[in-house]
């Protein structure tokens, strides 16, 4: 444990003194550690101990929280002070706090835990990375790449006697590389993660896959000449392109936003807001997932959301705390950067189910389009709905057939527009890895769809 | 522990485990925020974190690690990740890892204490900004929220070399984000002022959401330009790596070696000054503990230096400006405030000269839609068609597409409207609204 359960129940107690009518402990310890390359030669090691406690507490409908990165009782119990001070200034109503610990079942098995092996070990892995990325082409000048893992325990406990632990083990390697022609410079990349250990090079890429594919990127987009601004019929690619849910529509399902009905679907449960083709799913259950987590950050069990069934909205994304507000049970979507962070609603694995139409059907429906190969990030106005996103690999498509390739286009819109402008999506599901950030900080999660067509979208370019 | 007993620790471990040099940097910070929805105080929180880095230099290799606490049993643990972590770093004859020694002069702040900010005080203050928004216009609506922060950091240094620094700072902001509805037309507006909460107002977030009623797409194609401070702030932010040394020596900047050529319009000049005046996050010794200098990136149009940390400064021969920071893996580059110099030209004197165009206020997705390598970027925007020289309709749903590079040759005007991001931190970019010549739009067809 990884501080004393009296403590907890001491802190939960002072929390509970003035009136609240809900409070939480939350203990984490986390090791994460990085390492990357430039120039063929270690740029930079780090490794950050992460720790500390959040005690928050609820009356109604206010949250009060606050943290210190301190394990000693002092420190811990003030913080539980500042809660109770600052959310009431009544006597205790809560009932005594009795806690019993709660075992999760484990689904994530990891091979080979990255903070188990010495540093030299994993340099090796950046140097088969590095000379893929330049073997590639003479036109490379610039490979970075890095390997993080990320080694999170947790412990959650509250006055509803949960007590529940996890330790999350995550590793992602990346390479971002750089060619150059006649004074133009490109960028490709490639970044897989996963909720595993050092065995991501063995079952998802090797290093050598990830430093050719970022270079190849970066090699096609050095070619490329930009796109006429306008708009076009876009089919997405399957993996990152799922962005375009995550960003278009899955911030606008989260309670952050629903609760307080800043969000453009608020309201709608059980309303047709997609086109019959789209059945999206936020799935915090797939074993290995870069987004999975056996808890969330309030202990609740994820599970698989099914938020959009054939067009309609079936749920939202909640935590404890909105879910108050919303009438609704938290479905496991409470998450939090750090200890530092009040936690909210956020995605585990968010993505467009697989369809029916065949990949080649959908390009060749497009008389003239751009077929995005690889997409880059995106962000959301979920009050509005507007949206936006980048291409990072792209090509027009003209009579159904997949042409030159062009950058430096941007595709932008509104979400409930979106939902009803795909008109195929096709089988093959695929996810990609993103770092999320929101109000309670950045978090690992998966975007994913398969191949998908879009009408009527507005895309930026020169 | 405190600073002295982890010092004495560190110094402890090193003579045992044969560390030639060692230094810690322990950053403290205590933060009160409070966040208001309609007539709902919502969330409070307060928090008490520590950032201990502990450097260590062995065998002419540096190594670094970072924790939040501050016991026996972490400090250790810290210095056992340093030293592992400073095997595989190369060793560097050209530039040999070092720790500062004492004796070196450092500026003095410049201006005003920051402004702190009780609970008590937080909360009225949210209070009274809530009912201001909504009483100011019927059409302001549910979901408006303002949020109020308070921010006390304090940094000391500490080294084998008998060197101790410290600094500090505090500051506060509120920021309200704004949605009015009219007609089943819903639109936000968002203000952050930096400061003296306590007398501040974010009433230009209401007028912000209304100005946006009724917007339109605009017509793709080419069109003037200009960009508000807010929005020539966010392309200060996404581009500042362009001027850093590191950068170009890594390629991943076109300016590597360009220092004395005009690489930007005669009317743009870009300052980073660490003593901005007034600003109470100044810093006087960066993170590789040299004093720090106020100094033109860009004076007009003339690249006059690229900014440096005391690693890249050797490497490319010349001397650091001062612009290190520290980082969990050692020293890094940073600017601090980082601004495009304003001129006496008013924004009406600016559309004057624009005629006809767009003046973009709003811009979102940076972190994805701008590439600092290529200098490409194109972005989700919204604005105001210019016309005859004076704000006209408001305009959304389009993007602006261009490269920052070509970008800074065709800066046509800069005007007197100076303004910063709130960051409450050193790190903030500053701007004028900026006029440039033309740029693509991608709207309606």
């Amino acid at each position: 444990m990884l501080i004393d359960q009296s403590l907890i129940v001491r802190a939960l107690d002072t929390a509970l003194s003035s009136g609240a009518d809900f409070a939480e402990v939350f203990v984490e310890e986390s090791l994460n550690n990085s390492l990357s390359m430039v120039d063929s030669r270690v740029d930079s090691v780090s490794s950050v101990i992460i720790c500390g406690v959040g005690i928050r507490a609820y009356l109604g409908l206010r949250s009060v929280s606050a943290s210190t990165s301190s394990f000693d009782s002092d420190s811990i119990l003030a913080a539980a002070a500042n809660v109770a001070g600052a959310i009431t200034d009544g006597k205790r109503t809560a009932e005594r706090v009795m806690l019993r610990e709660r075992l999760n079942t484990n689904i994530h098995r990891i091979e080979t835990v990255p903070s188990s092996v010495p540093v030299k070990e994993k340099v090796d892995f950046l140097y088969r990375m590095d000379r893929a990325a330049h073997a590639a082409s003479g036109f490379i000048v610039q490979a970075n790449c890095s390997l993080a893992d990320v080694d999170r325990r947790i412990l959650v406990a509250n006055s509803e006697g949960l007590l529940t632990s996890d330790r999350q083990i995550r590793t992602r390697a990346a390479c971002f590389s750089v060619a150059q022609k006649d004074g133009e410079s490109q960028t490709g990349s490639c970044s897989p993660g996963r909720r595993m250990g050092l065995e991501l090079f063995d079952r998802v890429m090797s290093p050598e896959e990830i430093g050719a594919e970022a270079s190849r990127q970066a090699l096609v987009n050095l070619g490329a000449g930009y796109i006429d601004s306008g708009v076009y019929t876009v089919a997405i690619e399957n993996g990152f392109g799922g962005v375009i849910f995550h960003e278009s529509c899955g911030h606008s399902l989260e309670a952050t936003s629903v609760a307080y009905g800043n969000s453009e679907f608020a309201g709608r449960l059980g309303e047709r807001i997609a086109s019959e083709k789209v059945t999206a799913i936020d799935d915090g259950t797939i074993p290995n997932a870069w987004g999975s987590l056996n808890i969330d950050d309030e202990g609740t069990a994820t599970r698989r959301n099914v938020l959009i069934e054939k067009g309609v909205l079936r749920n939202y994304m909640v935590d404890r705390f909105n879910g108050r507000r919303m009438g609704m049970q938290s479905t496991g979507s409470a998450r939090r950067q750090s200890y530092a962070y009040t936690p909210t609603s956020r995605m585990t694995n968010t993505f467009i189910a697989a369809g029916s139409d065949r990949n080649e059907d959908i390009i060749a429906s497009i008389d003239r389009g751009l077929y995005c190969a690889k997409m880059g990030g995106g962000s959301v106005n979920p009050v509005t709905g507007e949206f936006n996103f980048a291409v990072s690999e792209a090509y027009l498509v003209e009579n159904g057939r997949i042409g030159r390739p062009v950058r430096g286009a941007s595709l932008i819109g509104k979400g409930s527009r979106i939902l009803m402008d795909i008109d195929m999506v096709g089988t093959d599901m695929r996810t990609g890895q993103g770092m999320c950030g929101s109000s309670s900080g950045s978090i690992p999660t998966d975007v994913g769809q398969p191949l998908i067509r879009v009408v009527n979208m507005t895309v930026g370019g020169r | 522990m405190d600073q002295k007993e982890i010092a004495e620790l560190v110094r402890q471990m090193s003579a045992e485990l044969g560390i030639t040099d060692w230094e810690i940097t322990c950053t403290a910070s205590a933060s009160v925020s409070a966040g208001m929805m309609n007539d709902e105080l919502v969330d409070f929180s307060s928090s008490r974190d520590c950032d201990l880095t502990v450097r260590v230099i062995m065998d002419g290799r540096e190594g670094s690690a970072t924790g939040e606490r501050l016991d026996e049993q972490t400090v250790r643990r810290l210095v056992s990740l340093a030293l592992e972590n400073s095997v595989v770093r190369p060793s560097e004859p050209e530039c040999p890892p070092y720790v500062m020694e004492a004796g070196k002069t450092y500026p003095e702040k410049r201006g005003r204490e920051g402004h702190s900010a009780s609970v008590s005080q937080i909360i009225a203050c949210l209070e009274r900004t809530q009912k201001a928004l909504f009483a100011s216009d019927h059409r302001v609506a549910e979901g408006t929220g303002s949020d109020a922060a308070c921010v006390e950091c304090s940094t000391f240094v500490e080294n084998s070399r008998g060197l101790s620094l410290s600094q500090s700072w505090k500051s506060s902001y509120i920021d309200s984000s704004v949605v009015v509805k009219s007609d089943g037309e819903v639109r936000s507006g968002y203000v952050a002022v930096e400061g003296d909460i306590a007398h501040s107002d974010t009433l230009r977030a209401v007028d912000r959401a209304i100005s946006r009623l009724g917007a339109g797409t605009p017509a793709s194609g080419r069109y003037p330009v200009a960009f508000s401070p807010e929005c020539m702030t966010q392309v200060l932010s996404a581009f500042w790596p362009a001027f850093s040394g590191k950068s170009a020596a890594l390629s991943l900047s076109p300016y590597g070696g360009r220092t004395g050529e005009q690489i930007a319009s005669q009317v743009l000049t870009l300052i980073d000054d660490p003593l901005y005046p007034d600003y109470p996050a100044q810093a006087v010794f960066d993170g590789d503990c040299m004093p720090v200098y106020t100094k033109a990136v860009i004076e007009d149009g003339v690249l006059r230096t690229l900014l440096y940390n005391r690693q890249w400064a050797m490497k490319a021969g010349c001397e650091s400006t001062g612009n290190g920071i520290t980082t969990s893996s050692g020293s890094s580059i940073c600017p601090y405030s980082f601004y495009i110099k304003p001129s006496d030209l008013s924004l009406d004197g600016l559309l004057g000269m624009m005629n006809s165009g767009i003046y973009v206020t709003g811009m979102k997705g940076f972190h994805a839609g701008a590439n600092s390598v290529s200098g490409d970027f194109s972005i989700e925007s919204s604005g105001f068609l210019v016309e005859n020289g004076r704000l006209g309709a408001p305009a959304d749903g389009f993007t602006v597409a261009g490269n920052f590079y070509d970008m800074l040759r065709n800066v046509s005007a800069v005007a007197d409207d100076l303004d910063f991001q709130v960051t409450l931190s050193p790190f903030r970019t500053g701007s004028p609204s900026v006029l440039v010549s033309m740029l693509s739009i991608a709207g309606k067809q």
